[in-house]
C-alpha cells in the first residue's frame, strides 16, 4: 500500500489552499467535478464485486464453530424485561378530549436538564415528601416542570 | 453340460431312467421350527377418501399467552373499531411518570403494537382491506414510545448534570436544610425527622430500611453528619447535651461507633441522652474506629442491626 | 428399552416374535414429512432408508421419495395394538393400503383427491395435505379391517390431525381409545424419549396383560 503523503495532514496556509490535491497537466489546481466521481466515500453495498459482503452490522447473536454447530452469545440475543409492578390501568393513547400538558421551564436556561431545577425539585422533596404536583388536578394545563 | 463335464458319476447314479425304481418319500420330520412369520396383510383393503382434519379437536385455553396478539380475542378489529380519534402521550404528561409506570406504559405499547402489526400485515397480503388505520394508529403508539425513551434519556442527563453541578451546590445546600431543621421548634419533631430521614436518603443515600443500605465512603460521612445535627437539635433543649458538644472535638461528632450509636437512637431527648452516656463509656475505655476500617465496621453494624430487626420484627 | 439395537437391524421386516425379543412394544409407529406432508410408517420408533425405499415406489414430481433427514420428519401417531401379531398385521395392512394408492390403484386414489386448476394434487409450495389425510384415512381402514378392535390407542401428536371424532371414528371403530401424546417442553428435540416413555408404557401393560390372561387360563385349567 502506498503511504499517505504527509502533506495530507499538514496544517499550512498553502496546503489548506491546495485542497483538492489535484493538478492538471499543466499544474494548475482542479477544483471542480472530474469524469472519475468523487472516490473519497465509503463503498455501499451496491458497489464492489460479487464477492464483497459488506453486511448491516445487524443479526447474529452469536458465532459458528468449526465444525458446523452455533455459538449463541447470550449478552447479544434481545430480551425483553417485564415490568415488576405492571400498571395495567395505563393505555398506549390518550383521549383526545384531554388537553396537552405543557411544562413552562421559567426561569432555568436549559429547561428540563437544568441541575438548579433539580435541586429545587429535591428541596421540595426533602420538605414536602412525596406530594402529588399542581398538574394533578385536571383542569392545570400549564406546569413549571 | 453341468452333468456331462464335472460330475459324471452323480448324474449318472441319480439320473431317473424308466429302469430306475422312484427312491420312496423321505419321512416327514419331526423337528420342524414353524415359520415365525404368521401374518400378513387382508384382502380385504380398499383405498378409503381422506379424513380431513378438524379444528373442532383443539380446545383453545382462554390464557393462552398468544391470545396477547389479539384484540378482544377478535381475529381482526374492524376500522370502526379502532380508536382512531386517540392522541400519544405527550413528553411533559409522561415526565411526571415514575420509572415503574413508565416501563409499563412501554410494555402495553409494545404487544399494542404487536396486535397492530398482526392486523396491518394480514390486511395487507391475505384478507385485503382498509389498512392505513391500523398503521396511523401504530404510528401513533411509537410515538408514545419514543417519547418514553426521550424522558427517560432526559431524566438521566438531568441527574446527571446535577451530580457535577452538586460538589459545587452542595455546601449550600446541606447549610439550607440544616438552618430550617435546627429552626422547627419541639412541637414539629415529626415533621422534622421526616425530613432528615428523606434528606439522608437523597443526599446521604441512607435508606430508611436497614438491609437496603450499601455501605460505602458517602454512608459513612452522612451517618457522621446526621449524629452530629442530631446531637445539636436536641443540644438546645439541654444544658448537658450542650456541655457534651462542646467537649467534642470540632463541635461534631468524628468517631463512626459513636456516630452509629446516636444514628440509632429514638428521636426523643432521653434516648439520646442515654447515647451520650454510651459514647462517653466508649471513649473512656478508648474504644475508636480507625479511619481506614470505617466502612467495614458499619457493614458489620448495619448486618448485626438487620439481623436483630428480624428476630424481634415487633420492634 | 433393554437393548438398543443397531441401525441395520431395524431397516428390515421384522416378524412378531423378533420384536418381542428385541424388547420393542406392540406398536406401530407413523410419521410425516414436515416439507411434502408425506407418511412413513415404521415398527420401530425410528426409520431407515429401507423403509423409504420400500414404501414409495412410484415416484414422481408430485410425490417425491423424501429424505431421511430427522428435521423434517416428525411422529404423526403411534397406534398400541393388544398383540404383537396384531401390531405386524397393522403394519403390513398400512403398507399395503400405500402400495395400493401409489402402484395397484392410482386412478381410485387420484378420485378422492382434491386437485387444482391444473388437475394435479393441491399444493402448496411442496406441501400436499392430502398425503397426511389419506394416511389417517388408510390408519382406520387398516385397523377396521385387521378384525381386532379393542385394546387398541391411538396416541397423536396433534388432535387436530384425527379429524372429526364422532363423524369419522367413533361409528367405525368404537373400541379403540385416542390420547394425546405429551405436549410439553421441545418436543421436536425430545421426540426420541417421548417415543421411548411411550413403548415402555406400551410393554408393560402388555406383559400385565398376558400375565393377567394366564392367570386366568390356570384358573380355568384347576377348575
Amino acid at each position: 500500500m502506498k503511504p499517505t503523503s504527509i502533506n495530507c495532514f499538514q496544517q499550512s496556509p498553502i496546503n489548506l489552499l491546495t485542497r483538492p490535491w489535484k493538478r492538471y497537466r499543466d499544474g494548475s489546481l482542479f477544483y471542480g467535478q472530474s469524469k472519475t466521481g468523487n472516490r473519497r466515500t465509503p463503498i455501499t453495498t451496491k458497489q464492489g464485486n460479487k464477492t464483497l459482503y459488506k453486511g448491516t452490522r445487524s443479526s447474529g447473536v452469536g458465532r459458528h464453530t468449526r465444525y458446523g454447530g452455533y455459538l449463541i452469545n447470550w449478552n447479544r440475543v434481545r430480551t425483553f424485561v417485564t415490568p415488576k409492578n405492571y400498571n395495567t390501568d395505563l393505555k398506549p393513547l390518550v383521549s383526545h378530549n384531554v388537553p396537552e400538558l405543557k411544562h413552562s421551564f421559567k426561569g432555568y436556561s436549559q429547561g428540563s436538564l437544568d441541575s438548579q431545577l433539580y435541586f429545587e425539585k429535591l428541596k421540595e422533596y426533602i420538605k414536602y415528601g412525596k406530594v402529588p404536583t399542581a398538574a394533578s388536578d385536571v383542569n392545570c394545563h400549564v406546569e413549571r416542570g | 453340460m453341468l452333468f456331462q463335464r464335472g460330475l459324471s458319476t452323480t448324474a449318472r447314479v441319480s439320473a431317473r431312467t424308466k429302469f430306475t425304481r422312484p427312491k420312496p418319500k423321505p419321512p416327514k420330520r419331526q423337528n420342524v421350527r414353524p415359520p415365525t412369520q404368521t401374518t400378513h396383510h387382508d384382502n380385504t383393503l380398499r383405498i378409503q377418501a381422506p379424513i380431513p382434519p378438524s379444528a373442532a379437536n383443539i380446545q383453545c385455553p382462554d390464557d393462552h399467552p398468544l391470545w396477547q396478539f389479539f384484540a378482544d380475542k377478535k381475529f381482526m378489529r374492524s376500522p370502526e373499531e379502532l380508536d382512531v380519534h386517540s392522541r400519544p402521550w405527550s413528553v411533559p404528561e409522561l415526565r411526571r411518570k415514575s420509572f415503574e409506570d413508565l416501563h409499563s406504559l412501554w410494555y402495553t405499547c409494545l404487544k399494542e403494537r404487536n396486535i397492530l402489526a398482526r392486523e396491518n400485515h394480514l390486511l395487507r397480503n391475505a384478507v385485503g382491506g382498509q389498512q392505513e388505520f391500523f398503521e396511523q394508529v401504530a404510528e401513533r403508539v411509537r410515538t408514545t414510545m419514543w417519547r418514553i425513551r426521550h424522558v427517560l434519556s432526559e431524566r438521566d442527563w438531568a441527574f446527571r448534570n446535577a451530580q457535577e453541578a452538586f460538589s459545587v451546590e452542595k455546601e449550600s445546600f446541606v447549610k439550607d436544610f440544616e438552618k430550617e431543621f435546627l429552626e422547627l421548634s419541639q412541637e414539629q419533631d415529626g415533621e422534622a425527622f421526616e425530613r432528615l430521614s428523606r434528606f439522608q436518603h437523597a443526599i446521604f443515600g441512607i435508606n430508611e430500611f436497614i438491609d437496603e443500605n450499601l455501605v460505602d465512603r458517602r454512608f459513612v460521612e452522612g451517618l457522621k453528619y446526621v449524629a452530629t445535627l442530631k446531637l445539636r437539635k436536641f443540644a438546645s433543649r439541654d444544658e448537658e447535651l450542650l456541655n457534651f458538644l462542646a467537649q467534642c472535638p470540632d463541635q461534631g461528632i468524628l468517631d463512626v461507633g459513636e456516630a452509629f450509636v446516636l444514628f440509632t437512637s429514638e428521636h426523643k431527648l432521653e434516648s439520646v441522652k442515654e447515647a451520650c452516656d454510651a459514647i462517653k463509656e466508649l471513649r473512656e475505655r478508648g474504644n475508636y474506629v480507625p479511619r481506614s476500617e470505617e466502612v467495614d465496621t458499619v457493614t458489620q453494624y448495619i448486618q448485626r442491626l438487620a439481623q436483630a430487626q428480624l428476630e424481634s420484627p415487633a420492634l | 428399552m433393554p437393548r438398543t439395537y443397531p441401525y441395520w437391524r431395524v431397516s428390515k421386516f421384522r416378524p412378531a416374535t423378533w420384536l418381542e425379543g428385541a424388547g420393542y412394544a406392540p406398536q406401530v409407529f407413523v410419521f410425516r414429512n414436515l416439507e411434502s406432508g408425506q407418511v412413513l410408517y415404521s415398527q420401530f420408533p425410528n426409520f431407515t432408508q429401507q423403509q423409504v425405499d420400500k414404501q414409495f415406489q412410484r415416484t414422481d414430481w408430485s410425490n417425491r421419495k423424501p429424505a431421511i433427514r430427522r428435521d423434517i420428519w416428525r411422529c404423526m401417531c403411534v397406534v398400541d395394538m393388544p398383540t404383537y401379531e396384531s401390531g405386524v398385521k397393522l403394519y403390513q395392512n398400512l403398507c399395503r393400503l400405500k402400495y395400493l394408492r401409489d402402484v395397484r390403484m392410482p386412478q381410485e386414489a387420484q378420485k378422492h383427491r382434491k386437485l387444482n386448476e391444473d388437475g394435479h394434487i393441491w399444493y402448496s409450495s411442496q406441501y400436499r395435505p392430502t398425503y397426511t389425510q389419506e394416511a389417517v384415512a388408510d390408519l382406520r381402514e387398516s385397523i377396521a379391517k385387521s378384525g381386532c378392535d379393542s385394546d387398541i390407542t391411538i396416541h397423536w401428536e396433534d388432535a387436530w390431525r384425527m379429524g372429526d371424532k364422532s363423524k369419522h371414528w367413533t361409528p367405525i371403530l368404537p373400541g379403540v381409545q385416542h390420547s394425546l401424546m405429551s405436549r410439553v417442553g421441545n418436543i421436536a428435540r425430545e421426540q426420541s424419549t417421548v417415543l421411548r416413555e411411550l413403548g415402555d408404557r406400551a410393554r408393560q401393560e402388555f406383559q400385565r396383560a398376558r400375565k393377567s390372561n394366564q392367570n386366568q387360563q390356570e384358573g380355568h385349567m384347576s377348575l
